[in-house]
């Protein structure tokens, strides 16, 4: 206990230091999107609905359903201008687009792209989350640092830290515009980006659709603190060069403890494809535990000095999935599915790499043996998953998703969590959607003896 | 191929060493080094040379395991978890060797052998087999043989496995650290006994940090372990079935279904009296075979590997080398089997390696590879980690081969035939006795030292051997015994390394020497050497409070003008490297250790730092008592050597003239790397 509470002290310093700086931070402001009056030029192109849905594979579909709450452009290039201009800001809002789409938010006159194109590896200034310059000269923009986007179709989370231009008494500029940092779906994607002059605007935020519908929810800003300057009294300590790992030419299968929802997964293992398709793995518990797209792992906190937290990091937008076992057997399908199958009855056998070098993972687990496999999908961005199971007992049933919300979109696509990710199961499948004291689950009854599942995950 | 070696008879041995002796002139002209020239100490480098094994720029090999295989290459496993194949590793005809990549992310594997046609890894959490099916050079297939719980703590290690003689896999797994040892999780702290039918037995616990493991020639398995918790001092110890070998937290497990182990948590006291002394009156806590007196053999006991048909280092076949990991050496322990019980001592052996040295294994020429790493911990080999290989230059070395306990006292014998007068003085020789507290604190002072006088020495007709009659034998304690004014016969050379300690757990029955007016020491010698013993020692430390002033000056009405936080971050290093003060500053500093190792903190004068931190390390086994501190006037202020976890408070006035004073952790193995600076301007 000692040696915990001489940590207090330094502890007690950091926390009164970003105290300080949150106290100064005001309430956040929501734009209410019960009607169009907070924009200046509504149009015909802007509507709210109560929900919507947009196919993760064909361009322009789009379902709605009567309401609000939603701000939706089905048609091409207007720009919604709101009426209040939020200076220094942090602006946040969800959005979903259609495959194909263009649309962009612009911050006083900087335009940031909301393009689909989350297949790509390393983004364009003309992607997503890309930041493009409307200047004559210089930089035409300024790419993402890395590609942290969704499936079309699902929604995605913006957040925008935005320093206005100072001008003095006698309207000469004093200091440029600046993107403090963009945040993409809990990425940083940009960090104190220096802006080039575009001149005054009465431009406040706003939002334009292009080349493909576009939906808008929870939008909301804040006023910025006053910029804090840098700590001088503060100690100084050089940073710690981070340690970052990429599969090159084959995957990386990396065994790590891994930190998950409840605690430190011990036997966990992350497998990253070249093709920037990731996911963790519980070989303990035979549980799919994440995915994410784009960069890998950030090893620091298990090879710098003695690797005290021994956690590997992932360093895209990651999807938490259920950590929940893959298969339990139920006494009837409306029995309650095991939180974790205790150690000693799950026999982890290891994997084994077919010739790309992606891995099977087996186990056994009662009397079945079971095969796990993950395929990265590169026409959806998605992880296919096959399981075959040997030697099953009766009553045996496979999850494949578990959230508040699980919608049947038809033809065996699924939208999980108010569309956080899809499910794609094969029609041939037919899968029990049910209800449990926390929202739904998604199973689906194995065969006895020998059986196959497959299903994909879409994000 | 490594199994053709041939063995030579020993008569013949001895006479290929015997020429070897005579041509010793020659040899030495082609070493690098000039060879030790009449009555001149022989250096280590030229009797062992080290060739550095070449990594390629980028590769960070930090060694966690290593195993030759049968077509001459040698495998690496790594913390970072690659497996690499290494070909031609020795340098040949001045080639670079060639790296393959075999495997890759698995969990920190510190530990890898070949057994029947396969390599197998320990990683965390567990024991995976390796194959590569379709033949294309690379693991395709990780099987996982056994796997084990974990709690998540960076200091469950898990090191093997070692292939027992009944072919039995043997696995070790280290406790965890919460600011002490814990085992958080089922088996931390124990041995475990895979059968090759796949069924996992518990076999032994009691270990605390069990990095390395080792078969004697006798097929009897042997760990080393390290300094902390309950552990006073680093050793080997002989693990049988059913052993406790002395850290309680593993008995959390004893009751398990198929643990052989019957002690509880609560049979452990902890009273700090001598292991032995507990293990009297406690039946099932096994002491270990030989200690290993702290920063004198070593600091961080890692890997162990015994001395059988495969090496060629010289004239000790069957003993085992003990790398240590802080202290980048190796030392060498010579053991015996008394009353059923394994003793014996512990010698220098080589040091100067380039990293941490955690793994070693013979090569097929019988020289020694040695991987290493250091990361997060520290050593004296000032790399991040490395490949090296020991070789013996074919030079005899003139070193105590291996004492032997007698039932009056204890038996020398030498590589070289010894100069006979100087065996016969008393005064070439120096013993004492002492033994460590067994208590949960850290680590252990040298306690109950005492010195042993000569009664008689006796020297074998073939000069290999003496015989030193003591006044008494200390059953259960660390005997020093120092032998520096010995000289070979050849040559009137002085001792590559002049002491050993036995550890002596049975005095043995048999004849004892008659003392005759032939091997009688005069009486004069004894005198003069009790006049030199320090007698018995409490083992408190003693604490010079003129430069560890605890309460603030009394003078001192304001307080202090500067109150210093200091602590510790992981990997030897203060919290704070640079403190700017001005001269004269009234100074309140307290020193909270906060790493899973002890520290101290001592400011010595500009640019004495390392001449402190070397005098630290001479301090011995005494040094632990003494905080550390050196008596020297380049010491200027210091706090006291803490535990993990505890702090301590001084009070000093800055020096008035300005200049950079170092501050340092004098602990042995840390000076090195543990420093900051105080300037005074």
């Amino acid at each position: 206990m000692k040696f915990i509470l001489k940590k207090v002290p330094l502890l007690l310093i950091s926390t009164a230091l970003s105290f300080g700086a949150m106290a100064q931070s005001p309430a956040a402001t929501n734009v209410p999107l019960t009607s169009l009056n907070s924009f200046r030029n509504a149009g015909n192109d802007w509507k709210l609905y109560s929900w919507t849905s947009m196919d993760p594979q064909r361009p322009g579909k789009i379902k709605v359903k009567p309401g609000t709450g939603i701000l939706v452009n089905t048609k091409n290039e207007t720009t919604l201008v709101m009426e209040s201009q939020p200076g220094d800001s942090e602006i946040e809002f969800d959005f979903m687009i259609s495959k194909n789409s263009r649309p962009s938010v612009f911050v006083q006159g900087y335009e940031i792209k909301l393009t689909d194109s989350h297949l790509k590896q390393v983004p364009a200034f003309s992607d997503m989350a890309g930041i493009v310059l409307s200047a004559q000269t210089g930089p035409k923009g300024f790419p993402a640092s890395m590609n942290a986007a969704k499936a079309p179709g699902l929604w995605q989370h913006l957040k925008i830290r935005f320093r206005a231009p100072r001008f003095d008494a006698s309207g000469a500029k004093i200091a440029g515009a600046r993107f403090e940092d963009i945040t993409l779906n809990g990425v940083l994607v940009h960090a104190q980006t220096e802006l080039p002059d575009i001149g005054k605007t009465n431009a406040g935020l706003a939002f334009k659709g292009e080349a493909g519908p576009v939906a808008f929810r929870n939008v909301s800003y804040r006023q910025l603190p006053q910029a804090q300057p840098s700590p001088s009294s503060g100690r100084y300590r050089p940073a710690t060069n981070p340690i970052s790992l990429d599969p090159t030419d084959s995957p990386y299968i990396l065994r790590s403890f891994l930190n998950f929802n409840s605690g430190k997964r011990t036997h966990a293992v992350s497998v990253g494809s070249p093709g920037g398709i990731n996911y963790s793995y519980d070989l303990k518990q035979g549980t799919l535990l994440q995915v994410w797209r784009g960069q890998f792992l950030n090893m620091t906190d298990m090879w710098h000095e003695r690797g005290e937290p021994q956690t590997a990091k992932p360093l895209g937008s990651v999807i938490l999935l259920s950590e929940e076992p893959a298969l339990a057997v139920l006494s009837d399908p409306s029995a309650t599915w095991p939180a974790a199958i205790p150690f000693d009855d799950f026999a982890n056998k290891g994997y084994s790499l077919d010739a790309n070098g992606l891995p099977t993972f087996r186990y056994r687990l009662g009397t079945a043996d079971i095969a796990d496999k993950m395929e990265p999908d590169a026409n959806s961005g998605g992880l296919r998953r096959s399981i075959s199971i040997e030697n099953a007992p009766a009553n045996m049933y496979m999850v494949i998703a578990r959230s508040k919300l699980i919608e049947a979109l038809g033809k065996g696509l699924y939208s999980v969590n108010n569309s956080e990710y899809f499910i794609r199961i094969p029609k041939k499948t037919k899968p029990i959607l049910r209800a449990t004291a926390s929202g739904q689950e998604l199973i689906i009854p194995t065969a006895r003896q020998s059986s196959q599942v497959s299903y994909s995950i879409i994000w | 191929m490594k199994n053709s070696q041939i063995t030579i008879p020993p008569a013949i041995k001895y006479l290929v060493y015997g020429l070897l002796i005579t041509c010793f002139p020659l040899i030495a002209k082609t070493q690098n080094k000039p060879a030790a020239t009449a009555g001149e100490k022989q250096q280590e480098d030229v009797i062992y040379p080290i060739r550095t094994v070449a990594i390629p720029q980028g590769l960070m090999l930090e060694v966690g395991g290593m195993a030759l295989l049968p077509n001459d290459a040698l495998a690496v496993s790594t913390r970072r978890g690659e497996v690499w194949i290494i070909h031609n590793p020795y340098m040949k005809n001045g080639q670079l060797p060639q790296y393959r990549l075999f495997a890759r992310g698995l969990h920190e594997v510190l530990g890898l052998a070949y057994i029947k046609g396969d390599l197998y890894a320990t990683q965390r959490s567990e024991l995976t087999r390796l194959r590569d099916l379709d033949g294309n050079g690379e693991a395709d297939e990780y099987e996982t043989i056994y796997s084990w719980p974990l709690s998540g703590n960076y200091h469950e290690y898990s090191y093997g496995p070692l292939l027992d003689k009944d072919g039995n896999m043997l696995l070790a797994l280290n406790l965890g650290w919460t600011g002490k040892e814990q085992s958080l999780s089922k088996w931390k702290g124990w041995m475990l006994k895979l059968s090759p039918d796949g069924k996992m037995h518990p076999f032994a616990t009691g270990f605390r940090s069990p990095a390395g493991m080792t078969l004697n020639n006798a097929g009897d398995v042997f760990y080393v372990e390290n300094q902390g918790g309950w552990v006073g001092s680093g050793f080997i110890a002989h693990v049988e079935e059913g052993d406790f070998h002395g850290h309680p937290e593993g008995l959390r497990w004893a009751n398990q279904p198929g643990s052989p182990v019957k002690l509880q948590i609560k049979d452990i006291p902890n009273t700090g009296e001598p292991m032995f002394e507990v293990a009297k009156r406690m039946p099932g806590i096994k002491t270990p075979a030989v200690w290993f007196p702290h920063t004198i053999l070593g600091i961080s006991t890692s890997g162990v590997i015994n001395y059988d048909e495969h090496g060629k280092m010289g004239p000790f076949e069957g003993q085992l080398l003990v790398g240590d990991q802080g202290q980048s050496k190796i030392i060498r322990v010579a053991m015996e089997k008394v009353k059923g019980v394994y003793q014996g001592a512990a010698f220098p052996f080589r040091e100067g390696f380039s990293s941490g040295l955690l793994r070693m294994t013979w090569g097929s020429d019988g020289s020694l590879f040695v991987g290493m790493t250091s990361r997060g911990w520290g050593s004296t080999g000032r790399q991040l980690y490395g490949l090296q290989r020991l070789e013996w230059s074919g030079i005899m070395p003139f070193e105590i081969k291996s004492i032997s306990a007698r039932p009056d006292g204890f038996e020398l014998e030498f590589t070289m035939p010894v100069d006979e007068v100087s065996a016969r003085k008393a005064s070439s020789y120096e013993l004492s006795s002492f033994t460590y507290k067994y208590h949960s604190d850290y680590g252990s002072p040298a306690i109950n030292q005492g010195k042993r006088s000569i009664k008689a020495i006796a020297v074998s007709p073939d000069k290999m051997r003496v015989r030193l009659v003591l006044d008494s034998l200390k059953e259960g304690y660390i005997h020093e015994v120092k032998a520096e004014g010995i000289r070979a016969a050849e040559g009137h050379l002085p001792l590559m390394h002049n002491y050993g300690y036995y550890t002596l757990n049975k005095i043995p029955d048999g004849e004892k020497l008659t003392i005759s007016a032939e091997n009688r020491v005069a009486a004069e010698h004894n005198m003069a050497m009790m006049g030199h013993s320090t007698g018995k020692s409490s083992g408190t430390r003693s604490v010079p409070s003129a430069k560890h002033q605890a309460k603030q000056p009394a003078d001192w009405s304001d307080g202090p003008d500067r109150t210093i936080v200091l602590g510790t971050r992981p990997g030897l290093k203060f919290d704070t490297e640079l403190i700017t003060v001005k001269p004269g500053t009234k100074i309140k500093l307290t020193f909270a250790n906060n790493d899973d190792m002890q520290h101290n903190f001592v400011l010595t004068a500009p640019g004495a730092a390392n001449q402190v931190g070397e005098m630290a390390l001479k301090l011995g086994i005494n040094g632990e008592k003494l905080n550390y501190v050196p008596s020297s006037p380049l010491v200027l202020f210091n706090t006291l050597l803490l535990q993990p976890g505890k702090s301590d408070t001084i009070y000093f006035t800055a020096p008035s003239k300005r200049g950079e004073y170092p501050y340092l952790c004098t602990y042995p193995g840390h000076y090195m790397i543990m420093r900051g600076i105080l300037k005074v301007e």
